[in-house]
Formats: C-alpha cells, structure tokens, sequence
C-alpha cells in the first residue's frame, strides 16, 4: 500500500472543496430538488442526544445560537445579531422571531437565558464558559443580555450547535435534568425532528416543515445507523446501504481505494471546532526524562513526515506547537518542529550523562498510548521504532480506555504517553487543561498529567483567557507556544485530519460550518 | 413414572436450581467488575473530555460509587428484592427497560443459528456416516473443522465481502429494512435477508460439533440390531435412517444443545458487532468499557435465566425423545 503525501494530500483537498462548489452558487443550490432519506452512519451510539453533560449533542434537532463558518467566524441562526459592549462584559443577542420550538410552543429568550445559567452548573466545557456570568436579563422575549463580571473574549465560539444546548426551558423547569426523557428523545427548534430511537440500531429523524428557514432542509428523512465495526461500516459504505459517515468511519489504508471507484468522495473540513492535536506527552517526575536534553533528544528522533505516512496516511499536517494550526487566529506558524536528526538525538543523549549502556541500550520507557483512537496504537509502534534507533527502548503498554484513564491519570505508569488531547474551539477549551499548574490533579481525566508547571505559562494561560482585544490575545498564546515549544513537556506532532467519506449522491453536507461533524444537514440534498 | 410426572420434576429441579445460580452470578459478575480498573465516574469524565475533581466527586455520589464496596452491593440486592434493576449512570435511563429492548434480538439470532447449525449438521454428518472413509467424508470432515476453527468475525467479514458487497444478495447489517415493511409477506422476506448472514456466521460454528456428533452416533446406531431388523422387513433406505437411525442419534445432539446455549450467546457478542444487530451481546461490551456494573449485571441476571430456560427446555425435550432418560 503507497501512502498518500502532502502533496496528495492538497489535491484531495482541492477535489473535495470542488465537490461542494454550488456553494458558489446559491441561486442554483435553492432549485434544487428536496426530498429523499439520507443515511449516514455512526461508529458509536451517543449516550444522550441533548448536551447538558458534554455527553452527546445532536444540533440538528436542537438549533444553535450561531454558526460557526471555517474561518472560525460566528455567523448568526437563532440569534440574528449581537452587540458587544467596549469593555467586552456585556452581550445582547437579539433573537429570531417567530421561531417554534418542535411541540409548538415559541422559542424565547427565556429559553436562552435558563439554557446559559443550566449549563453553568451541569455542563463540565460551559462550566468554563459561563463561570463569570453574573447575570441574565431578558427584556423582552426575543432580547438577551447576559453580563460578565470579565470579558469574555471565547463566548461565541461556543455558541455553535455542538458547544451550547438550547433548552425548552418549559419541558426542563423543575425536572430531573439528568432523567427527563426529552434527553433521549428531544425536540428543539432545528431543521428536523427527532422520530424514533432503535437502540444500538438506528435514530430517525424527519424534516421539520415549520423550520424557520422555509427553504430548508432539502431532505425528507435522515436515517442515523450505528455500526460499532469498522470494517463493516465500509461494507455498508460500499454496497450502498450508507451515504455519508463522519469522524473517519473507514480505516484511513482503504480510503486510496474507495476514491479510486469514482462513487465516494472525502471531505477533511467540518472539524476544525476541534483542534486535532496528535502529541506525546513526558512524565516530567522521571528522572531520566527530566532532562531537558533527552527531551529533544526524543524530539530530534522523530520524523515527523514518516509519521504522517505511516500513521495517517497522508491525512494529517505537521503541528510543531501546541495550539494546532486550524485555530488560525491563535497558531503561531513561525515554529518548526525539531529537525529530525537521530544523529544529533544521540549526541545529545551522550552529553545529558546517558550513554548506552553494553547491551546497547541508554534507558528504557513505558509508553501508553489512548485507545480512544485507533492510530495511536501505529504512532505508539512507530516511536518504539524511532527512539529504539538512538537507544532508548520502549515498552508499549495496551490498555483499554477505562484501563487507560485509570492506569494514566491515577497511577501515573507512563513516561511517555501518545495522545489526541485536542485543542477544542479556542485554547481555553483544550489547553488549559494540560498546563496549567493548578490543573495537576491526581485522577482527573485529561488534566495536566505530565506536572509540567511554570509559573510564566500559568501567568499568560490566565490573562489570555480574559483578554479581550484579539491581538493581544494572539499575542500571548503565541508567547505560550514558544515557551512550551523551548520546555518541551510534550512533543507536538500533527493536526489530523478527521474524514468525511460520502457518496456522490450527497451533496452540500459540509456547506461551511465547522460542527464536528454532527452536521446540521439543514443544506444536504440527494442526487441520483 | 408418567411423562407429565417426569416434565414437572424435571421443572422443580431447574427451579431449584435457577436461583441459587443467579444468585452466585450477580455476585460474581459484581466482583469482576470491581476488579477491573476504573469506575463508570471516571469514564462519564473522560467521554466528555473536560471535568472537574467536584464533578467526577458527585458523579460517584449520585451512583453510590462512593460507598463501601458491600454496601454497593446490598443496594444492587434491594433493588433487585424490589424487582428494579436500576439505572444505566450513562443512558439516565431504566436498565430493564434496555434490556428488554435488545433481548427479542438476541433470542432470534440464537434460535436461527441454532437452526441453521443443526440442519446443516445433521445433513453434513447424516452424509459423512453414509460415505464414511470415502472422499465425501473426508472433504465434509475438512470443511466442518475449518468453519470450527476460523474466528467468527472473520467467517463473518468474508460473508459479507461475498454475500453483500460482490454479489449484492443480502444487507451487510442491520436486522430490519428501517422505515420498511412492518407486516405480512414483504416483512418477513425481509427480517429473513437481514438475519441470513449474521444466524449463518454465528450457526457455522456449531456446524462441525453436531456434524461430528451426528456422524458418530448415525455409525453408532447402524450396528445395532433394531437397524438390521428394519433393513431386512425390507423398509426404504430413507426411512430406516430417518425413523431408526437419525431418531436415536438425536438425543446426544439434544443434550449438547442444551449445553452450548450459554457458548453461543457469548458468540453473539461477536456476530452483533460485525453485523450491527442490536442485541444483548453488544450492550454487555459497551457496558463493561464502561463499567456501569448495573448494566452489566441486569445483563448477566436476564442472560442466566434464558439459558436456565433453555436448559429446562432441553431437558424436557429430551425426556420426550427418550423415555429412557431419568429426571433425577
């Protein structure tokens, strides 16, 4: 098998954006036909399907405050426009009007406000969020302002469908959030209702004829379908049971071979809420990886081009820093990763007081790797390789993700830890987590494991965070980069490219805003 | 000792015994679970890739997990005292009501599979017996050992990348046509098309056991003298190994059946993931990742009490296939 480069890579990408190239052209898209049923598959069942706990969204039914275009831009749906005061504390939000909720009732901002104060207390991201939220007004019912006790330069970003839930606030008042059954069969006021739910089967959702965009959705009928296995979701892709599956449901080494039959397609954009980052993280308590040197020793053996070829195949862009070049507004592009250089790995070694030892060997590391994501366990085989090449032997650790959590950020068995802990919609929502010295806490998932902790970083992660002119705002995550690019608790390796894959019949279901791929399918329409 | 006699005995006892094996079961499977690292807190925590010690902490509280280990359990046993086998800490929703969701699923695919392994067995090991050491025999006898000794996914992956991408023939997965046909004709040609592959995969695999079994005990009965009684009354080939041979071989057969209920439902697990049918195996995988033990539980305490049933079934078949056969 002959692995897709760069190169490839930017062609793909051309073709996929030709694909959707009525966008261009909107009066044409409108003519379009409507009808049929799409049927997209997913690899996991959701727990939920209304996002009061970070277990699961599903924004099609639900609506969204604002839409988020990939320029990582807010571009208004429920809330049609929004002012800003100039210190950046207050913001109104003016609503849609005449907007339904799926049971009739009007959407309202009250719904707004009890969906902003509910999430503050369930929801571990919006927590975040809305922790300087004072207050909630709502003058009349179509008017919003919520006020900040400091600005709150990120709050848009999470405004998106797959960020903030609306609730009818009429069917949660006063009920159990976590048991209320609208968490398992909702209504919300997006562009289709929610039909039935076959568990461990499928989900039906059906066209919303009150939409308030009465040109949209273009489809009847979305049929959700759950195939936990991976091989069988490219059979039912490739006999034609399935049209579209998001978040890479075939194996990346089969894609090569269903864009060559001309009937599939693949898409890379709808992801960039999330800030892919591929990295490893050290165990700064080691004592050999204490050392600054054998870090970029580590750093200097890695090539990082034959890691996109041997684990993404070719779907991934290398990301020197810790802030991952699709938050372009943040990414600071100057860095560039250790140059590969084993010889210059060895030395270093040498110098930090390591020399191999008689068996050849300097020391030896366990490494674990996340299991949430099946090329971790190629990366984790591919850094065996390259740190055995300048003596430092790995011991690869497998472990199942419960397994792994435990054995990771409770028992600490890892010096070296390969990872996908991504970036989110903007650095509050995935880098703090990491580095943050006041995060290093024993048996919390995804917090800082490495205890890296410097003073500096925690210093501008805080002032960032509220920061409210945008260039200044860049101007200190960039600093943060650069002083975690020099320290080195984690090696920063690639963006990776999540994969849309789709049948030619499906058409506009990536029309330009970023969800995660849980699509709004709001402009999706069939062609046979 | 009457037959319906010798059916109620056969009941009591599997009564008796029933609740004592649930009983170990239930606890058993609660310490295993126990045993694995990490708890379903833990595990919410990650799924939601952000969370706080405070939210993980009252995660644990709201699902007991902060108690004793032995409190957790007496409170899983009033619970069940109380004919509730609590909430899935993941879905929010009633365990029960989950279960019983993916049971008919499960039970259909076993009931197909049982079939389809013992049609195929008996006709495979009925014609080994007849050409036995000849070439028939020896190739039937190479084939049964292969399907015996493939994975399952992998006689399962091979039948769709035949029977559904190259050929077209069936679905690649599923159980129904979703929005199809819901009665009459039309729904059961297509509840048929999707169970076909997935009850074949699951079924190949008991194929060489009752192959194997069918031919030893048809052998067997040819030398017996009833046989060389009912060939010289002068009674058709057919029907001597249909009435005499084929009817004594069965009881063996019956027994295993019985027995290999408890094997196949854990082949399930595999057969429902390939081929996406939603059934109980599944929901027991996803349950153990992640570790919601009343999920697991339920699954174990409804999955025990199918194979006592069918085990009680068996056993009463059996006593009616031969009266021989003593309920002790």
């Amino acid at each position: 098998m002959t692995g897709i480069d760069r190169r490839t890579f930017g062609k793909l990408l051309a073709a996929s954006t030709f694909v959707s190239a009525d966008l261009a052209v909107p009066a044409f898209a409108q003519t379009k036909a409507k009808g049929g049923t799409l049927r997209v598959v997913v690899t996991a069942e959701q727990p939920s399907f209304v996002d009061l706990f970070g277990n699961g969204a599903i924004p099609a039914v639900q609506g969204e405050l604002v839409s988020i275009d990939f320029d990582m831009n807010p571009q208004p749906s429920l809330a049609e426009r929004w002012d800003i005061t100039e210190d950046g504390t207050v913001y109104t939000f003016h609503l849609r009007k005449g907007v339904k909720w799926h049971d009739g009732r009007p959407f309202t901002s009250e719904d707004v406000a009890y969906s902003f104060e509910t999430l503050r207390e369930t929801h571990p991201r919006r927590r975040n969020t809305f922790a300087n939220l004072v207050a909630v007004e709502t003058p009349d019912a179509h008017t919003l302002v919520a006020r900040f006790s400091a600005p709150a330069p990120y709050l848009l970003g999470a405004l998106s469908g797959v960020g903030t839930a609306i609730l009818p606030k009429h069917i949660y008042k006063g009920t159990d959030l976590k048991t209320n059954p609208n968490n398992r069969r909702p209504i919300g006021t997006g562009p289709f209702l929610f039909k039935e739910w076959e568990q461990g089967s499928h989900y039906v959702l059906e066209r919303n004829p009150d939409y308030w965009d009465t040109a949209k959705p273009r489809v009847e009928r979305i049929i959700v379908r759950v195939i936990p296995d991976s091989a069988a979701r490219a059979a039912a892709l490739e006999t034609g049971e399935i049209d579209i599956g998001h978040g890479s449901p075939i194996p990346y080494g089969d894609v090569e071979r269903f864009l060559a039959s001309k009937r599939f397609g693949v898409e890379t954009r709808g992801y960039e809420l999330g800030g892919n980052l591929h990295q490893l993280f050290f165990n700064l308590d080691n004592s050999f990886l204490k050392e600054l040197k054998v870090r970029q020793a580590i750093a200097h053996a890695l090539d990082i081009d034959r890691l996109i070829k041997v684990v993404w195949n070719g779907y991934a862009i290398p990301s020197p820093t810790a802030i991952v070049p699709d938050l372009r507004n943040f990414h600071d592009s100057t860095l560039k990763h250790y140059a590969y250089d084993p010889a210059r790995a060895t030395k270093l070694l040498d110098e930090a007081g390591f020399p191999r030892a008689a068996n050849g060997k300097r020391a030896t590391l366990n490494l674990t790797w996340n299991p949430g994501m099946a090329q971790q366990r190629q990366a984790a085989e591919y850094i065996r390789y390259a740190l055995g090449e300048v003596g430092i032997e790995v011991k690869i650790l497998n472990f199942e993700f419960s397994t792994y959590i435990q054995k990771v950020y409770t028992e600490r068995v890892f010096d070296i830890d390969v990872q996908n802990l991504n970036n989110g919609y903007d650095p509050t929502d995935g880098i703090d987590r990491a580095y943050l010295s006041s995060n290093i806490k024993k048996g919390l998932p995804w917090s800082n494991h490495t205890h890296y902790s410097n003073p500096e970083v925690d210093a501008l992660l805080t002032s960032a965070a509220a920061e409210r002119d945008p260039a200044e705002r860049r101007r200190k995550y960039v600093e943060f980069q650069r002083i975690v690019h020099r320290d080195l608790p984690a090696v920063n390796l690639v963006q990776f490219q999540r994969l849309t894959m789709f049948n030619n019949r499906v058409n506009d279901h990536t029309p330009y805003a970023a969800r995660l791929g849980s699509d709004y399918f709001d402009r999706v329409y069939l062609e046979d | 000792m009457s037959r319906n006699r010798r059916i109620l005995l056969s009941l009591r006892r599997n009564l008796l015994q029933a609740i004592p094996t649930m009983f170990v079961i239930v606890t058993l499977g609660f310490f295993l679970m126990q045993l694995a690292p990490g708890d379903v807190a833990d595990y919410i925590a990650a799924e939601t890739g952000a969370a706080s010690e405070e939210g993980i902490h009252a995660l644990r509280v709201q699902f007991g997990l902060n108690l004793p280990v032995l409190e957790q359990l007496f409170a899983y046993y009033d619970n069940l005292a109380h004919f509730s086998l609590g909430i899935s800490p993941r879905y929010g929703a009633p365990v029960s009501d989950m279960i019983m969701a993916r049971v008919p699923g499960t039970l259909l695919l076993m009931g197909v599979a049982i079939a389809v392994a013992l049609l195929l067995g008996f006709a495979m090991g009925t014609t080994m017996a007849l050409l036995s050491r000849r070439l028939p025999d020896r190739l039937l006898s190479l084939l049964s050992l292969v399907f015996y000794s493939v994975p399952t996914f992998w006689i399962g992956l091979m039948l769709i990348v035949l029977f559904s991408v190259h050929l077209g023939l069936f679905p690649s997965g599923g159980a129904r046509t979703i929005g199809g046909p819901s009665e009459g004709w039309d729904w059961f040609v297509d509840r048929l098309r999707y169970i076909t592959l997935p009850a074949l995969t699951l079924g190949l695999n008991y194929v060489a056991i009752y192959a194997r079994l069918t031919r030893a005990a048809v052998i067997e009965a040819q030398r017996h003298d009833y046989v060389r009684t009912a060939i010289a009354k002068g009674l058709t080939p057919a029907r001597v190994i249909r009435r005499h041979v084929l009817r004594n071989a069965l009881t063996p057969i019956a027994a295993l059946t019985g027995a290999k209920v408890a094997g196949m439902l854990g082949g399930a697990i595999v057969v429902e993931t390939v081929f996406s049918w939603p059934g109980m195996g599944r929901l027991a995988y996803e349950a153990i990742l992640a570790r919601e033990y009343p999920v697991l539980l339920g699954i174990l305490l409804v999955s025990s009490a199918l194979v006592i049933v069918a085990n009680a079934l068996f056993d009463i078949l059996q006593s009616l296939l031969d009266p021989r056969v003593e309920v002790s």
